[in-house]
């Protein structure tokens, strides 16, 4: 007598397993094995051998469904239908899952959650299906209930679920100063100090790469213009040097050899020979500028992780006046003015970061004021860079005098604020530790399910009780959230320093002390509470949204309440809590189809395929840049861990830099902490044409057209290819703020 | 006068950030021209006291740095004089701000002598002329399909010029406008 299992093996038949299955019901419901269970179970296991033929393990299990329900102890059979119900629930949600990562081995369903991911690789492939056992793993068995739900009914997101199993953590700011002046450690190597600008530029690449792969986030340099000028003046040195010998045919002078490294290249000492100065800097400025190049090829080819990513890499600079940080800055901008490859296209890395500082750029007789001139003409025509806004309100105490504390970012728009446990307000070495997003939309559904005008004497009644309502959900929500973040910081914290060496080796992370185990370094990193669809929230309980007083009086006070109970956690937990405005890249698609398949379409909520980010203005609403900037910068100081203000502009942008300057100032002026401009940046991959392109090129009339748009601060690839939908969508519906006809004559 | 379009905020038509007004009609023709539907001077809708008080108030605005007039044409015989008046208030009331303004006829025309015959000398004239005293760049030249040129900065086709106008005045020459000052 034979028997078949499900997965479709064929065994001999085996009395005691159907013993065990009935005594296991009986237990269920008396708490213990009687001997009447031992005499009932072995008569039906009896019984079932007494059929002789061979069958399939449902057919048994019904028989005994059966021999159960025929017998006194209906409440048994119960028990076993529920333990047979619950075991098939299981194999159909294994078997879901099974589906799942099937479609992602086969690359059958593409979504593109992350722009930078190519799901269609091998590598791409392999990554997403190892990362649906991650998820499940986190989810079935690495986190509470809460957390559990909270995520999958759409109230609180969990990011990088695929990353909570192992422990990683998000992103870092490196030190590099302290890298490229001490060398570092990997696992097969170790390497020496940078002696040259352009191994400097090398190494730089090399870390970026190392420290993206014990991590799941971006990486960034914070200050590279003052980094680089030791090795600048050390380039310069050697170039001086062969100048020496070969043009002034002199042996070196006595003070070259002692202060060789050190001297600044506009020192007195470099003057005495005006022909060796002149080659060694032309030298130097062609070293720095291959080097520059060099950097920005490697971070647009040198793939990393599954699924061909490249690291997420971001670059600030600007501030530097001295002539060293100077050639730095100008070389990274003329770099990217030039673009990649034969066509020069845009370069989708490094997220260039221009920090705009007053005094040092901000305006004409400044002394960076001609790069800060370079860097608009470079956002006009590559997008990068971006604007950070190093005296920003937000990053009060940082120290004048130390580059490594002025306001730079993450790409994407993630920020480290004043460390609750020592740091200051350092940004190197520091990073955000792991993130969650809370739905706002969702929890003003559920907040104000039965709340119905009709019920209320006026609108306003209704409106306050809808409010109050929700502010209270919120406010339980961001508890939660934060109970979230500590659940998972705990689990980072519980990894062995030896899954991230090259972090913990070379102090890549900043605090670390062995004796006290990798916390010593997370606790200075960020924990965040992030929010999607204030907007669309606005208008679930007051049908407006923050474009309007009514709007913005109620965003306010949303966001004083995570502001204020960001600042009571931080200082309760001791760990940085910040409130952070999500970039959702993903989120925005997937949260909106689940919101969509529990409350259905509702007029100005749910029509589209995303949610508008964080406190963003909606993409539609025509505003010109300065009123967006106006609503934005109101809301922008809440937020300490991070956000970005973006406008949208005509490709002609490139011929009207004045106009850009005026909208990045203003923004800046209005102490918004990060800012972006998007043109429209099309290339045509037949002549190079890039431009505003239509459906042809206006050049060649080719249709081969790239189409480069902004991603949640940073660029990708063709946005067709590259987005999910609902981000395709909502790039589709994004207004140019400029040159838009208005009705304000007439109003 | 009618106006066709206005513009609120504006990087394209003009340096620096500014308010752009179209106004309606226009006698040209260019062929292939971008606004053929506003040709018609009945087109749009009617410039009114109400409506010139609104855009002078916006041009207020500390980050309107220039002011754009375009068409259709602002300079033809039908519009000159209300575009003509009203660049004069703009200008006593905000002498910081930049003028622009496009037209058909080229820098020439608009300041040639009144020589041949001074029965052409009409009062429409006249205003073209006098204007150019009020404004700092004058976009000039009809667009020539044949001359059309993407890249360029502020205008159609490479005929027509970014003229200063004061510096042009005091050269008693076209002296082309640059932002490299």
């Amino acid at each position: 007598m034979r028997v078949f299992k499900r997965d479709g093996r064929k065994v001999d038949f085996d009395k005691a397993k159907i013993r065990e299955s009935v005594q296991k019901a009986f237990k269920e419901v008396d708490g213990e094995i009687t001997p009447h269970a031992k005499d009932k179970a072995a008569e039906i296991a009896r019984y079932v051998e007494s059929l002789d033929k061979d069958m399939d393990v449902e057919e048994i299990q019904n028989i005994v469904e059966d021999k159960l329900m025929a017998s006194n102890r209906k409440d048994v059979a119960r028990a076993y239908i529920i333990y047979r119900s619950t075991r098939s629930r299981i194999r159909e949600r294994n078997s879901a899952w099974m589906k799942a990562i099937k479609e992602k081995i086969a690359a059958s369903n593409v979504q593109n959650q992350n722009a930078n991911v190519d799901e269609y690789s091998f590598g791409g492939r392999k990554g997403e299906a190892d990362a649906e056992l991650m998820k499940k793993i986190a989810l079935d068995d690495l986190m509470s209930e809460m957390s559990r739900n909270n995520h999958l009914n759409n109230e609180i997101y969990i990011h990088d679920l695929d990353s909570y199993a192992v422990g990683m953590h998000n992103c870092l700011s490196v030190p590099f100063d302290k890298l490229l002046a001490n060398g570092f450690n990997t696992r097969q190597t170790d390497v020496r100090p940078a002696q040259t600008v352009n191994t400097a530029f090398q190494l730089v690449a090399v870390i970026f790469q190392l420290q993206s792969l014990q991590q799941f986030g971006g990486v960034s340099a914070t200050h590279l213009d003052w980094t680089m000028v030791p090795y600048v003046r050390k380039s310069f040195a050697k170039h001086y040097k062969d100048g020496l010998k070969y043009i002034a045919k002199i042996k070196e002078p006595v003070w070259f050899e002692s202060n060789m490294p050190n001297l600044p290249i506009d020192s007195v000492e470099y003057k005495e020979y005006p022909e060796v100065l002149e080659y060694a800097m032309d030298m130097t400025v062609r070293e720095t500028n291959q080097a520059a190049e060099a950097l920005q090829h490697n971070l647009n080819t040198l793939q990393s992780r599954s699924g061909n990513q490249l690291p997420f890499t971001s670059i600030n600079y600007g501030t530097c006046i001295q002539p060293e940080g100077r050639m730095v800055t100008e070389a990274l901008l003329k770099t990217s003015l030039k673009g990649n490859g034969k066509l020069h296209k845009t370069p989708i890395f490094p997220c260039g970061i221009f920090q705009y500082m007053k005094g040092v750029n901000n305006k004409p007789g400044t002394p960076n004021y001609d790069l800060y001139r370079l860097a608009l003409k470079s956002t006009a025509k590559r997008l990068y860079p971006n604007y950070a806004n190093v005296d920003w309100s937000g990053n009060a105490g940082y120290d004048r005098n130390d580059p490594k504390t002025y306001f730079s970012t993450m790409g994407c728009r993630t920020a480290n604020g004043m460390d609750i446990n020592g740091l200051g307000q350092l940004k190197d070495g520091r990073g955000n530790i792991c993130p969650v997003t809370i739905i706002m939309p969702t929890l003003a559904m559920e907040a104000t399910a039965g709340i119905v005008m009709s019920k209320y004497l006026t609108k306003e009644d209704c409106y306050k009780a809808r409010i109050e309502a929700f502010m209270q959900l919120l406010d339980k929500k961001i508890h939660e959230a934060k109970d979230m973040l500590i659940e998972r910081f705990e689990w980072i914290c519980s990894q062995s320093p030896s899954s991230a060496k090259f972090m913990y080796e070379n102090g890549t992370m900043e605090g670390y002390i062995p004796e006290e185990g990798i916390r010593s370094a997370l606790k200075h990193g960020t924990i965040v509470i992030g929010q999607l669809g204030l907007a669309e929230t606005l208008q679930i309980l007051i049908g407006c949204n923050h474009t309007i007083e009514r709007g913005m009086k109620l965003a306010k006070r949303i966001e004083q309440l995570f502001k204020d109970r960001c600042a009571e956690f931080k200082k309760e937990y001791k760990l940085n809590f910040g409130v952070y405005y999500t970039p959702a890249e993903n989120l925005c698609y997937t949260a909106m189809k689940k919101f969509r398949e529990k409350y259905g379409v509702i007029p100005k909520v749910s029509e589209n395929d995303y949610f508008t980010n964080s406190i963003h203005v909606p993409v539609w609403e025509k505003v010109n840049p300065f009123e967006k900037i106006d609503i934005e910068s109101q809301l922008t100081g809440y937020s300490s861990a991070g956000c970005i203000t973006y406008v949208e502009l005509p490709d002609s942008a490139k011929n009207n830099i004045d106009a850009l300057e005026e909208i990045v100032n203003y923004a800046m002026d209005h102490d918004v902490p990060y800012f972006a401009v998007n043109v429209p940046n099309d290339t045509c991959l037949d002549c190079g044409y890039t431009d505003e392109i239509g459906e042809t090129c206006p050049m060649c009339g080719s249709s081969n057209i790239q189409r480069l748009r902004r991603v949640t601060g940073y660029l990708t690839g063709n946005y067709t290819d590259a987005f999910n939908l609902g981000k395709q969508q909502e790039v589709e519906m994004r207004t140019q703020h400029t040159g838009i006809s208005s009705n304000k004559l007439e109003a | 006068m009618n106006y066709a379009d206005y513009y609120d905020c504006d990087i394209c038509n003009g340096n620096s950030v500014g308010m752009s007004l179209f106004v309606s009609g226009c006698p040209i023709h260019c062929k292939d021209c971008f606004n053929s539907d506003i040709w018609d001077f009945n087109s749009g809708k009617e410039w009114t006291p109400e409506v010139e008080e609104k855009f002078l108030k916006l041009a207020g605005r500390d980050y309107i740095k220039r002011i754009s007039f375009l068409g259709g044409s602002p300079l033809c015989d039908e519009n000159v004089k209300c575009v003509s008046l009203l660049i004069q208030r703009l200008r006593s009331e905000y002498p910081d701000k930049q003028i622009w303004v496009y037209t058909g006829y080229t820098w020439e025309s608009i300041n040639s002598q009144v020589t041949l015959d001074s029965l052409d000398y009409t009062i429409p004239q006249m205003y073209r002329k006098e204007l150019m005293d009020y404004i700092d760049v004058l976009v000039d030249g009809p667009f020539e399909c044949e001359k059309r040129d993407l890249s360029l900065a502020f205008r159609g086709s490479s005929n027509q010029r970014l003229i200063d106008v004061k510096k042009s005045i005091k050269a008693g020459e076209v002296i082309l406008w640059s932002n490299e000052s």
